[in-house]
């Protein structure tokens, strides 16, 4: 199985008056994150599943993604939490995207490569940023493909 | 309808265990027809799912399942009318189940066949439980969790959604009088349910042809749909008649709508 691990694009700043969980993405960070998904496409890649956070700024990363899919999109609250055995279990498909936020993707890519959350601050991921990992979906078992960088990505796009 | 013998359930999810009253005061407002606002909220159809998930779950009344049904196919819409993508999969992924056991509820409600009628109790009680599993899934909250968080949509980008969705049916219906099979007409019957939310979305009234048009070719669809159940009940063979008068009803239906298409399908113009 292939997964592309991604971090949300940029999104609003946090402000007293709205809920952390109801900041979209900014118009400068949905543009950014469009020829991420342009450099994605032209290096071949499609999708069968798409999984996402319920965040709006990871609903609407997902969202961006949408032309990449072939399947399913699912939303699930596992992305939104510490990674573990409940979102593993549910990853289904071939290749399959999942839109999360920091500290969790980091946290994710260390488990997946090392088996423990631990090494996460070796895996910085920028906002729009993603990581390809090969393997079995399975804590330890899985390899990295390439670690893009947004800016590089967006060269590409 | 007569009760089945379901196991009795197991307490609700966290989302779901709020008493009729709490729900009430939690959610009190019908989804509003007639009005215009600026801005088009997912509110009043988001809480008409909440409201309806409860009693979909206990499976003591079909009006929740057909409610949370309903409450499902406005989201859709709002989605489509949003331009947005994701969100909905998962809302698809409701209605499926909730689909499967309405479909048994309509039919049990047609008074069939005795026989037939105990084989779809048993069904019934099947994919209720079914429901009810997939109502403790987790991607449930997630899914309501993440609809409560998008925001309102602006009236002037619902409108170039829907008038593509209005495109959309009218091609569905032009193709009828070349292709007069099942299959375009449950095109044209899905384009139209679509154009009519996109419509109430927007607080606006369908011309009376049009709605006469799809209340036919929902009966089309549901004569459609008991066929296929009453083709896949094992005992089948001694209920021909039934079977006849269900070929009928579908043949009835669809000759109505191709006639009402007809005279009415110019009210799509403009």
């Amino acid at each position: 199985m292939e997964l592309l691990l991604v971090r949300h694009a940029a999104a609003e700043a946090r402000r007293r008056s709205r809920a952390d969980a109801r900041r979209g993405l900014t118009e400068e960070g949905r543009k950014r994150f469009r020829r991420c998904v342009r450099a994605l496409e032209r290096m071949g890649l499609r999708l069968d599943r798409i999984y996402h956070s319920p965040l709006l700024r990871a609903v609407e990363t997902a969202d961006l993604l949408a032309p990449l899919l072939r399947g399913e999109s699912v939303v699930t609250s596992h992305l939104a939490a510490p990674p573990g055995d409940p979102l593993l279990r549910q990853l289904a498909g071939e290749r399959a995207a999942l839109v999360g936020h920091e500290p969790y993707v980091s946290q994710l890519a260390s488990l997946l490569l090392f088996g423990t959350t631990e090494h996460a601050a070796r895996f910085p991921f920028r906002k729009g940023g993603a990581a390809l990992l090969t393997g079995p979906a399975a804590p330890g078992a899985m390899r990295l493909k390439a670690f893009l960088d947004p800016r590089q990505l967006r060269r590409l796009g | 309808m007569k009760r089945t013998s379901d196991p009795a359930p197991a307490a609700p999810p966290a989302v779901l265990r709020l008493s009729p009253g709490q729900l009430a005061r939690r959610y009190p407002r019908r989804p509003a027809r007639g009005a215009v606002p600026a801005w088009l909220t997912v509110t009043p159809w988001l809480d008409h799912l909440r409201r309806h998930l409860l009693v979909a779950r206990e499976g003591t009344n079909p009006e929740g399942v057909h409610q949370m049904r309903v409450a499902c196919g406005r989201l859709l819409v709002w989605l489509q009318l949003g331009g947005r993508s994701v969100l909905r999969d998962d809302l698809h992924w409701l209605r499926r189940g909730a689909g499967e056991v309405r479909d048994l509820d309509v039919l049990l409600l047609s008074s069939p066949p005795a026989p037939f009628a105990r084989w779809l109790r048993e069904r019934l009680a099947e994919k209720r439980e079914a429901l009810r599993a997939q109502l403790d899934d987790a991607r449930l909250p997630a899914l309501l969790e993440a609809l409560e968080h998008l925001p309102p949509l602006r009236v002037e980008d619902a409108d170039v959604a829907a008038r593509r969705l209005r495109r959309r049916a009218r091609a569905r219906g032009s193709k009828l009088p070349t292709v007069r099979n099942a299959a375009a007409l449950h095109a044209l019957r899905r384009a139209l349910r679509r154009l009519r939310f996109a419509e109430e979305w927007r607080g606006k009234e369908q011309p009376k042809r049009l709605k006469r048009l799809q209340q036919t070719l929902g009966e089309m669809n549901d004569g459609a749909v008991a066929l296929r159940i009453f083709d896949a009940f094992p005992e089948r063979g001694g209920l021909r008649t039934y079977r006849a008068g269900l070929v009928a009803r579908v043949a009835r239906a669809r000759g109505e709508a191709l006639r009402l298409w007809a005279d009415g399908g110019a009210a799509l113009e403009g």
